[in-house]
């Protein structure tokens, strides 16, 4: 197999562990339950079961991250999925860049915004309301200590309300999360 | 009738966030996700099979995460769950050398860098902590430990901020 990806890419590489997962022939009930395997469930992915070897927050991050990313009203799906990749960017975790660049491009049937995050340090191709979500989120993942509340009205300023603030906040940090799961605990692999 | 909803995360009042009404009505749209938020915390921080990280250096950890990302009123208040005469408490003080078993300095220098640099952690660390006597099973526990503290800070910073405008 080869060696890991290093440039951020939107095809989703392969995610290979650098720990031993979980057997799921030897798994606990608690793991099973965890992992939301029922009986004829057999394609657990690697990160599920390497992830089993904590199950009590494995049971507790699944639903928070699925709230975080999929629940409804507040901010659109495809601005929820720019904070993932502007953290994961940051954090340089090619897997999560990678899922969450392709879900955007599915979502908005465009690549030039992804094109400018990877590629254009000006962002060119990104409205202002897209660039400023984009910085915020960045920020928010780099240190958030030099955030302040200038920051939270330039959002204000371009036509975000509380709610879809609140949205963003939660799907950047969520990934502050995933990025350092995805990123320690494997590294991406192309897959072919 | 169905139950008042409410915002129930302990690390918000840990944090010392006043809740004016209009910050508390915006939280209540997602209540549900302040909840199981809530509930990681409980994971990561008191576990039913806290396995080889104790309950003691698992608050030692959370303060010390809490000190890098300048949250003192989060790193106290985790420092109050350790015992006194406990040396775990100079653990939460990145700036006091490190005095602790081999396993344990690993497990901090790993939360240090994986908070403040991930993009710089490679497969060595693994290995750092495995030769230290970490089990697999641990490293996990505490990648999630490390992960979750940096996603609520952030959540923490967050909400602070809306509170401000």
């Amino acid at each position: 197999m080869g060696d890991p990806i290093t440039q951020l890419t939107n095809i989703v590489p392969y995610w290979r562990p650098r720990i031993k997962p979980v057997d799921l022939k030897e798994a606990t009930a608690e793991q099973l339950e965890a992992m939301k395997v029922t009986p004829s469930d057999t394609g657990v992915g690697e990160y599920v079961l390497v992830l089993a070897h904590d199950p009590e927050t494995l049971n507790a991050r699944t639903p928070l991250f699925n709230g975080i990313m999929y629940s409804h009203g507040g901010l659109s799906r495809q601005e929820t999925e720019l904070g993932a990749v502007a953290c994961s960017v940051y954090n340089r975790c090619i897997y999560c860049a990678a899922v969450h660049a392709s879900r955007y491009n599915q979502l908005t049937k465009t690549e030039e915004v992804i094109e400018s995050i990877f590629h254009d340090e000006t962002l060119q191709s990104l409205n202002e309301r897209q660039r400023n979500i984009f910085e915020f989120a960045t920020n928010l993942s780099k240190h958030p200590t030099t955030l302040d509340k200038k920051d939270m009205q330039t959002l204000l300023d371009v036509g975000l309300d509380k709610s879809e603030i609140l949205d963003l906040i939660l799907a950047t940090s969520i990934f502050a999360w995933a990025n350092r799961l995805m990123h320690i605990l494997g590294d991406p692999i192309p897959t072919e | 009738m169905g139950t008042q909803k409410s915002i129930s995360f302990e690390m918000i009042e840990a944090a010392g966030i006043s809740m004016p009404t209009t910050l508390k009505e915006v939280l209540l749209t997602r209540s549900d996700l302040i909840t199981l938020s809530q509930q990681a915390h409980d994971a990561c921080l008191r576990p039913n099979d806290p396995g080889g990280i104790s309950y003691t250096n698992r608050a030692a950890l959370a303060g010390r995460i809490a000190m890098l990302h300048e949250e003192c009123g989060l790193a106290d208040y985790y420092k109050a769950m350790i015992p006194t005469d406990d040396s775990a408490t100079n653990i939460v003080d990145p700036s006091i050398a490190l005095s602790c078993s081999k396993a344990v300095e690993a497990m901090i220098k790993h939360a240090d860098i994986v908070t403040t640099d991930p993009k710089n952690v490679g497969p060595k660390s693994i290995r750092t902590l495995e030769s230290a006597g970490v089990s697999t099973t641990d490293l996990v526990r505490l990648s999630e430990i490390i992960a979750f503290m940096n996603y609520a800070i952030r959540v923490i910073k967050g909400i602070r901020l809306m509170g401000e405008i």
